[in-house]
């Protein structure tokens, strides 16, 4: 809305009915006023139909979508919820049990990560396939699937 | 040193480490880095949809989500989706939602009591598209023949009638390379094969495919002179980006092009048979309604006791697409092809077919 400044952080609930009134109303005369001066311009790119056919007929019932939402199961959010907790728990015991790792690493520290994986003597000691910007060795998901896979290379070669 | 020099350095360093390394060594590292793959996995799952939802609902004060849907969300006109958000997130983006997880996520969302949840997909919609615009014979054959084009492109690449899963592996994900651009190093980084095998498979696919090929020239041609590309149906992408002097950016310039053509009509096709399906439910005062759209999908929910005239309707929408023929005069040479599912909820469907149109229930 064109008198909300920072809509992201704007109190939409309690926004006064004038307010929103004068908000709307603006917001539809600039979006008129726009519209008569490009729509011309639309039409001779050939992009009119794009627009009078498609877009602006799937609007509202966008806005019907938007407006019904979607049903939550609430007993389902418990079940996959306690699922998954479940299975971070498990996961993260797994990585506890190498030997690699001490009890007082936090897994999800990259300082830690990097010294599980990279620098410490007494654990994995392999080499960071890529670094950060900064010139860090990295620990991100695509440089763990690139380790992952030259692992993976390295094990075919002695089948 | 480029930074890219860099990468290369590190890869080649990481592999002689790695083969002064143990098998178990090897193993054991393998183990750790999977494990740790998979933890950070599902923590992100846990904390993007279930803390998400559940923070959501609470401040709708009611159990759902709403999301956002946005038509200027991408520069390929494709729709974008994101939470709903006033002051806090009212939802979760559905383009997100894992499809398949040991824990079903999507079956978070369901429909409501007295209502069923429909999930249709187009298939291997993209490549239909291409095989129209491209018109591509071959291409439109197997889909006019409904084979199943992956095994059919298969057979044409490797000159051989039975084809094994590897090999049809191969063929798919070429076939989506081409699309987006990619080349026989990409080829050969994706499946693990050879580069002299990959070139080898790219060629093949210029000869079993040719008039892909001619479209893609055509495209680069077209958008190099005009500098921008459009779609069937209209839209334009600018790409001025074609005019740099660094190869590497008229590449992506003209990759982005070529998959702008495919992918935003694909989109469109989607966004017809959506409004077509929307509007004749309502003329034909059917209790459906969609509840979103995901990438090539759409999900609707509808009354129990109008299921089967719903699912005709979506079928007619999305299949015969009388909508797309009317308001843009546009007529495939392939066919369009849907998979439906009907159940309780966005993850948790059973698969229904058609005859002739017509659910089988």
């Amino acid at each position: 809305m064109l008198t909300v400044n920072n809509p992201k952080t704007f109190d939409w609930a309690n926004m006064s009915l004038s307010d929103c009134l004068e908000g709307n109303a603006a917001d539809s005369y600039f979006t008129l006023k726009i519209f008569d001066l490009i729509f011309d311009k639309l039409k001779e790119m050939r992009m009119g139909p794009i627009l009078t056919e498609l877009i602006m007929p799937a609007l509202p019932m966008f806005v019907e979508m938007e407006h019904r939402g979607m049903e939550v199961s609430e007993d389902q959010l418990q079940v996959v919820g306690k699922q998954l907790r479940h299975m971070n728990i498990h996961e993260e015991d797994l990585l506890y049990s190498f030997d690699e790792v001490q009890s007082e690493d936090n897994l999800s520290s990259n300082n830690d990560l990097i010294e599980i994986l990279y620098t410490r003597e007494t654990a994995f000691e392999l080499y960071p396939p890529d670094r950060t910007a900064k010139g860090t060795p990295s620990v991100s998901a695509p440089t763990l699937k690139l380790l992952l896979s030259q692992i993976e290379e390295e094990l075919k070669k002695r089948v | 040193m480029s930074k890219w020099n860099h990468r290369d350095e590190g890869k080649k360093i990481s592999e002689s480490v790695l083969a002064g390394k143990s098998t178990e060594e090897l193993r054991n590292s393998q183990k750790f880095i999977k494990s740790l793959l998979d933890l950070r996995k599902s923590q992100k799952l846990e904390k993007t949809y279930i803390k998400g939802t559940t923070n959501a609902i609470e401040y709708n004060e009611q159990p759902k989500v709403f999301v956002d849907y946005r038509f200027d969300g991408t520069a390929t006109g494709r729709l974008s989706c994101a939470a709903y958000s006033a002051k806090k997130a009212m939802g979760v983006s559905f383009h997100t939602l894992p499809r398949e997880t040991k824990n079903n996520i999507r079956s978070l969302f369901v429909s409501p009591k007295g209502y069923k949840f429909i999930t249709i997909d187009y298939a291997a919609m993209e490549l239909r598209v291409l095989a129209h615009i491209a018109k591509e014979g071959n291409m439109q054959k197997a889909f006019n023949e409904g084979a199943d084009l992956h095994t059919y492109t298969a057979r044409l690449l490797f000159n051989k009638q039975n084809i094994t899963k590897s090999e049809r592996q191969i063929a798919k994900t070429v076939s989506f390379l081409i699309v987006y651009g990619g080349g026989p190093f990409n080829l050969a980084e994706t499946t693990g094969i050879s580069m002299k095998r990959a070139e080898q498979i790219i060629k093949n696919y210029q000869r079993v495919y040719p008039g892909i090929f001619e479209y893609m020239e055509f495209v680069n041609n077209y958008i190099k002179t005009n500098k921008y590309a459009y779609t069937i149906f209209g839209r334009r992408r600018n790409l001025p980006d074609v005019d740099s002097k660094d190869f590497k950016v008229v590449n992506r310039a003209l990759r982005q092009g070529l998959n702008f053509t495919i992918q935003s009509t694909a989109s469109d096709i989607l966004l017809c048979g959506l409004l077509g399906a929307h509007r004749r439910l309502r003329e034909e005062g059917i209790q459906a309604y969609p509840v979103a759209t995901v990438h090539d999908s759409i999900e609707v929910v509808c009354k129990e006791e109008d299921l089967s005239k719903c699912l005709e309707i979506l079928y007619d929408e999305l299949v015969n697409y009388p909508f797309m023929k009317e308001k843009f005069n546009i007529h495939f040479d392939v066919p369009m092809k849907i998979d439906a599912e009907v159940g309780i909820s966005f993850g948790e469907g059973k698969e229904v077919s058609f005859n002739n149109g017509v659910p089988i229930l």
